[in-house]
């Protein structure tokens, strides 16, 4: 009997082999909030990325069975937590799914130690002493080796109230990991730090994740963190998925305006199919752009009025846009970081279109700001050179990125003119528009 | 250079003239609060303390206010930590009411809550008839002093707990669920040694409360004599001074344990460490 029950506790160490599934499906209305997710991912570490508001803790918390929604199903592997059409509903005790929230919520009546012993099961006392002894000492060993793996050796007898945030946060997981989970939940487990040690701490836990196997949900609204970190990216918005993938997947296409204002890239714009004036190099058919769009700006803007010729985009190569329908709006993103940008030298305006086959837009640069390695730019497309009247400015605002090289070559003051070079490998066109 | 300094020499001042002006009020009733205490030393007539003290009276008096209270602390910890604890973290209908009504024996006055004990556990009463029967008097003895100090204190204690119990993050709770623990033993393990330090010090000032408690025991009970009644049986017999010894041993078992509340306070503080 005692032999029986220990087995089974090792045996929880390795249930989920490399190829398992986390699958993850919920329903329920939150008052006025609606929750209503589905994603199957490989287990691995996986980042639910999105807004705060987008519902990221709430699906975390029904996955660890603190919140019970009404419908759903929620796996990892074969290990069924959660499945409202067959009536399982596992209470938190009995998911085996550690939990970790954002302060970390370590006991502040015990120890590091006692924290991090906490889950182990207490010996029964009708048990023989030799038999509790050993079970202690084994417990013990448990322990040390956590504690050892987690870097808190010395720390044992530390209350949490004394340690550092990335200490902290190491006897939480440490604690988790005590209790032998199949799954690690981490909801926001770097915001209660100093930037400064963040970078530092997401590389070992990454390291940990790799070393101890175990799957992984993390929850972040950061972009560094993501991409450090993540294998597969659930994008959320507004409750549901917006979009699942690889780091890749999301940053480089995200698949609809909501996740590409979540990676970053701003500058949204919608177009139809149309072919340009005949001029030198221009392509038979390229994107007529209607609007332009970024959060940097809240308005709206028109980008030409008919009759207006300027703003045009290349197609990008990889889509095929023969079965799009003339007139029919396709919505899309220019890359901030694929634009090339020129002083604008002369008086003499350059052909729209390039051998190439890039387009070349005018814009007044607005402000300039260093941002890390690079130089971050707002530009504002302007129809000559001379931004002049009110109404020939689109009010739309671009938001780019170039290197700190770059920008000291072409040194341009705000309120001057610059030349943007677009080429097909900057447009991304969104998988839902037509 | 100069301006920061200025800055500085600005701002000292205005703090400085903002806390002496609280520092007046404050000030007179930290006098009023304290001079009556000061000067019965210079009234006591110390040379009759130590007899008057000796007095087996008193000295009974005194012994049946340390048991009574803490009999009665035991009793209200038993029942009020764990209704404080539901009323901090359960959801149940009436828990408004509830609240309500738990709140209620701490602005009668402790003579109407004496009425109203008698009235129930008299020898008339609807419990003390057959307990007098039985020849257990729930009036005017031992047991009429605890539930006379167990009425007037236990909201004390039960709204120190509850708070204690509100300060504890649902966060450490859930996430010793997710470690196992079922309710009972998230109660034992967490709760209650996290929210510890509250509950001491509830306990403690319901303690001396009840030492202290007059009004609803002088109806209740007024034998066996309590410190209090027995005070105050002095002063109307035989005047204060015969009283000024009895109310200086009060003071010290006051002052004691006023002590010990801050103690755990301070104790509890420096363990969540601010």
């Amino acid at each position: 009997m005692e032999r029986s029950k220990h087995h089974h506790m090792t045996d929880r160490v390795k249930v989920v082999g490399k190829d398992a599934l986390l699958t993850v499906r919920l329903k329920q209305q939150f008052g006025n909030f609606r929750l209503d997710i589905d994603f199957q991912v490989p287990a691995g570490l996986t980042v639910l990325f999105g807004f705060s508001g987008a519902g990221k803790s709430l699906t975390l918390r029904s996955m660890a069975g603190l919140l019970h929604p009404r419908q759903g199903y929620v796996a990892i592997g074969e290990h069924v937590l959660f499945d409202s059409a067959a009536g399982i509903d596992l209470p938190a005790q009995e998911r085996h799914v550690g939990y970790v929230p954002q302060h970390y919520a370590l006991f502040p009546h015990l120890t590091v130690a006692q924290n991090v012993s906490f889950a182990l099961p207490e010996q029964a006392a009708h048990r023989g002493w030799r038999k509790r002894r050993e079970e202690r000492q084994a417990q013990h060993a448990r322990v040390d080796e956590l504690l050892a793996a987690l870097e808190l050796k010395g720390l044992e007898r530390q209350y949490p109230a004394t340690l550092s945030g990335g200490q902290q946060q190491r006897v939480a997981l440490a604690r988790a990991l005590a209790a032998q989970p199949r799954l690690l939940l981490l909801d926001e487990p770097f915001n209660a730090l100093d930037i400064a040690v963040r970078q530092r701490l997401r590389d070992s836990l990454k390291r940990f994740q790799r070393r101890f196997g175990i799957p992984i949900v993390l929850v972040t609204h950061d972009h560094d963190e993501a991409q450090q970190l993540a294998d597969t990216i659930v994008a959320l918005q507004h409750g549901r998925v917006a979009q699942a993938g690889s780091v890749q997947d999301i940053f480089f296409t995200p698949a609809t305006p909501d996740v590409a204002r979540l990676v970053g890239q701003q500058n949204i714009f919608g177009g139809y199919l149309a072919t340009p004036a005949d001029e030198e190099y221009s392509p038979a058919r390229a994107l007529r752009v209607e609007w332009l769009q970024s959060e940097i700006q809240t308005q709206l803007a028109v980008a030409q009025e008919s009759g207006d010729d300027r703003y045009w985009l290349p197609l990008p190569d990889d889509v095929s846009w023969s079965a799009s329908s003339p007139r029919a709006v396709i919505s899309g993103c220019i890359r901030n970081d694929e634009v090339l940008l020129q002083r604008l030298s002369g008086n003499t305006m350059p052909p729209l279109w390039s051998a190439h086959g890039t387009v070349r837009w005018v814009a007044e640069l607005l402000e300039a700001q260093t941002h890390g390695a690079s130089v971050r730019l707002l530009v504002r497309p302007c129809r000559g050179k001379h931004a002049g009247k009110e109404q020939d400015r689109i009010h739309s605002v671009l938001e780019l990125y170039i290197s700190r090289l770059r920008w000291h070559e072409i040194e341009t003051m705000p309120g001057e003119c610059l030349l943007l070079e677009i080429g097909p490998e900057a447009i991304h066109r969104f998988a839902g528009s037509s | 250079m100069a301006g920061t300094v200025s800055v500085i020499h600005m701002t000292g001042r205005r703090y400085g003239s903002v806390s002496s002006s609280l520092a007046v009020p404050a000030l007179l009733l930290m006098l009023y609060l304290v001079i009556p205490v000061v000067y019965l030393f210079f009234t006591l007539p110390w040379r009759d303390v130590p007899g008057q003290l000796a007095d087996p009276q008193a000295i009974g008096a005194l012994i049946t206010s340390l048991l009574s209270a803490t009999l009665a602390t035991v009793l209200i910890a038993l029942f009020g930590v764990p209704l404080g604890y539901l009323l901090a973290r359960k959801e149940f209908p009436a828990r408004g009411l509830l609240t309500l009504l738990v709140y209620l024996p701490l602005v009668f006055p402790p003579v109407v809550s004496g009425i109203l004990l008698l009235l129930l556990y008299g020898p008339y009463g609807l419990i003390g008839t057959p307990f007098a029967s039985a020849g257990l008097e729930l009036d005017s003895s031992f047991a009429g002093v605890v539930l006379a100090q167990i009425f007037v204190d236990s909201p004390f204690v039960i709204i120190a707990a509850r708070s204690a119990f509100e300060t504890v993050d649902p966060a450490l709770e859930q996430v010793a669920a997710t470690l196992g623990k079922g309710s009972l033993a998230i109660f034992w393990q967490v709760n209650l040694p996290v929210a510890r330090a509250g509950i001491l010090a509830g306990l403690l000032l319901g303690w001396l409360r009840a030492l202290g408690e007059f009004g609803a025991t002088v109806v209740m009970a007024y034998h066996p004599y309590t410190l209090p009644v027995y005070l105050y049986v002095q002063l109307s017999g035989t005047g204060v001074d015969a009283a000024l010894p009895l109310v200086l041993l009060t003071l010290a078992v006051s002052f004691i344990g006023v002590g010990l509340v801050l103690w755990f306070q301070h104790a509890g503080r420096q363990r969540e460490g601010q």
